[in-house]
């Protein structure tokens, strides 16, 4: 089924269309949480609620939804942030907390290129989260300017500036890390 | 090579990226830029380091059908619920949109209350008696005539508030509507046509020629219905009075100004006290012509203000034997004894101005006050039998 066929089918609230929806892009959704969150769980009850919002939209048609990709993608960060924000309660400049949260220990992959991915996920929770952000849909969803412009509703020369000042705050915290 | 600016940093750090995600090597992609290599690298390197720490590509199955499982059953939940009436439906879309709307909206608004302000304005000045502006044309009269800057300014402006309610029901009389009136003019009777609020001709009731006749020449004011056939049914009739509060700022054997209005006082004036200048006063006021006012009575409700003594002065030096004037502390700096009652004085203006009636007849007045002051040749000043005030001249001066 296309998009668009889908989506008209989902605003009728027709059940294999939602369907098709959700399978199509949960494994976008929870992978975004997940590499943000490092939790498993909470990657799947995000990504889960994601979706609820995502019926709750069509049926009260409060919401006028072009892009299914670009709104859940949108719809997720704000879950997230809502998250970070309820389990912390500080701005979200100090999270450095973050850093204590269970890791994801991939038995597959015990090696020093291990420690290095840590290395840079645990910088990255440094970031602010707009930087957070935008270089997880550029560079875990590989999403385009455009498409991460229309998530964060930024213009696309934001987002390049946001992305250039991102990586340059993620190599320093990396080698201060290694420094340390 | 300059160095590029911000912007085309970006772009050219975009290419990278592009390139570095299609597979290409880190220093193959370099190579081509040599003069901004060096800042590119550690950016380019952290990008490759996120890449690949991406880890697992791999979703759950079973996260994954929970979820769906989780999405049918409240889509089928909502499925069975009975849908919400059209209008609901289309309130909510509508409420959707002007709120995604309402940053566009605010400006809108406030456009069109002026748009209404501006409208209702125009209508109003425009409107007669019994026509949906004309309240509001009352109100904004009231507003006005709140904001006179002394007695005289405000007696003129109700002067002009009186001569167009005249012009309303003049207007009102060639449109022969029926409508209930009211306005102000001097009363008139004139010999085999009857009486007249200046070219206005009334129909009296027998039961109001009594006080008709008491206010032949006065300044009245008139209840009335307009008939469609141009008659003027008199219900009410009265003396047009106004109160107005102020300093006695001249005094004279007929007459006195409050401020700056001038006011005759005829044999029948009420004064409750001796008057003197500098006394606050509280005058009733009618209007014996189109400039002349008299007082139908004067209460004097504040005292004249002590002066000031000027501060003791003693010698630089006193003489031998010489005892010291025994001046208290108190009596070097002499401020004013203030007043013993203060009047309730309008904050921005100090004279007050307000039109009062006489009671209609068959009604007692609260104070006896002759509806009817007949002019006398008295000059002497009624005044309560109290000693040492300042009595007024008897040459008397007219207030041009």
């Amino acid at each position: 089924m296309q998009n668009d066929e889908l989506l008209a089918r989902a605003r009728q609230l027709d059940e294999e269309a939602l369907a098709a929806i959700h399978d199509l892009y949960f494994p976008t959704v929870y992978r975004y949480v997940r590499y943000r969150l490092n939790d498993e769980q909470l990657a799947e009850d995000i990504a889960a609620e994601a979706f609820l919002r995502l019926l709750d939209a069509l049926n009260r048609r409060s919401a006028e939804i072009r892009d299914l990709r670009a709104w859940l993608l949108g719809t997720t960060s704000n879950l997230i942030f809502d998250h970070l924000r309820r389990k912390y309660r500080r701005p979200m400049e100090n999270i450095e907390d973050l850093e204590f949260l269970p890791g994801l220990d991939n038995p597959e992959t015990r090696t020093e290129e291990r420690d290095r991915n840590h290395q840079v996920r645990s910088a990255m929770r440094n970031l602010t989260p707009d930087q957070q952000q935008v270089l997880s849909l550029r560079f875990l969803l590989e999403c385009s300017i455009e498409e991460t412009a229309r998530i964060m509703r930024k213009s696309q020369g934001a987002v390049k500036v946001l992305q250039f000042r991102a990586l340059a705050a993620l190599r320093k915290l990396i080698e201060d890390k290694s420094k340390q | 090579m300059n160095h590029p600016t911000e912007h085309e940093y970006n772009e050219i750090l975009d290419r990278c990226l592009l390139r570095l995600q299609a597979g290409e090597a880190l220093e193959s992609v370099l190579a081509d830029y040599p003069g901004v290599s060096d800042e590119l690298r550690p950016v380019l390197e952290a990008m490759l380091a996120l890449w690949t720490s991406r880890g697992s590509d791999t979703v759950p199955v079973a996260a994954m059908a929970r979820s769906r499982a989780r999405l049918m059953t409240v889509t089928r939940q909502i499925n069975t619920m009975p849908r919400p009436p059209w209008w609901k439906v289309r309130w909510t879309l509508l409420s959707g949109a002007l709120w995604r709307a309402r940053g566009a909206m605010v400006p809108l608004i406030i456009l069109g209350v002026f748009a209404i302000l501006l409208f209702s304005g125009w209508a109003s000045a425009q409107a007669l008696p019994g026509e949906t502006f004309y309240p509001v044309k009352i109100a904004a009269e009231q507003i006005v005539l709140s904001l006179a800057s002394s007695p005289a300014d405000r007696l003129e402006r109700e002067r002009i508030l009186d001569l167009r309610r005249k012009e309303e029901v003049e207007t009102l009389l060639k449109r022969e509507v029926e409508q209930e009136v009211y306005f102000t003019g001097f009363l008139t009777w004139k010999p085999n046509e009857g009486w007249f609020i200046d070219e206005i001709e009334l129909d009296m009731p027998d039961v109001l020629l009594p006080l008709a006749r008491e206010l032949e020449d006065r300044y009245v004011f008139l209840h009335a219905d307009l008939m469609p056939h141009g008659k003027m049914v008199v219900e009410t009739i009265e003396a047009r009075m106004y109160s107005i509060t102020g300093r006695v700022t001249r005094l004279e054997s007929d007459g006195l100004s409050v401020g700056d209005v001038w006011l005759r006082i005829e044999g029948d004036t009420h004064i409750t006290k001796s008057l003197e200048l500098g006394q606050t006063v509280r005058a009733t006021i009618i209007r014996l012509r189109e400039d002349e006012l008299a007082a139908m009575k004067i209460e004097v409700i504040g005292p004249a203000p002590t002066p000031t003594r000027r501060p003791a002065s003693r010698p630089a030096v006193l003489p031998e034997n010489t005892q010291a004037p025994q001046d208290s502390e108190s009596d070097r700096f002499i401020e004013p004894t203030p007043p013993e009652k203060q009047p309730e004085e309008n904050p921005t203006a100090q004279e007050t101005f307000t039109p009062e009636k006489t009671a209609e007849e068959g009604e007692k007045p609260e104070e006896e006050i002759s509806k009817t002051p007949k002019p006398t040749s008295s000059k002497e000043v009624k005044a309560d039998p109290t000693p040492e005030k300042v009595k007024p001249t008897r040459t008397p001066k007219k207030k041009d």
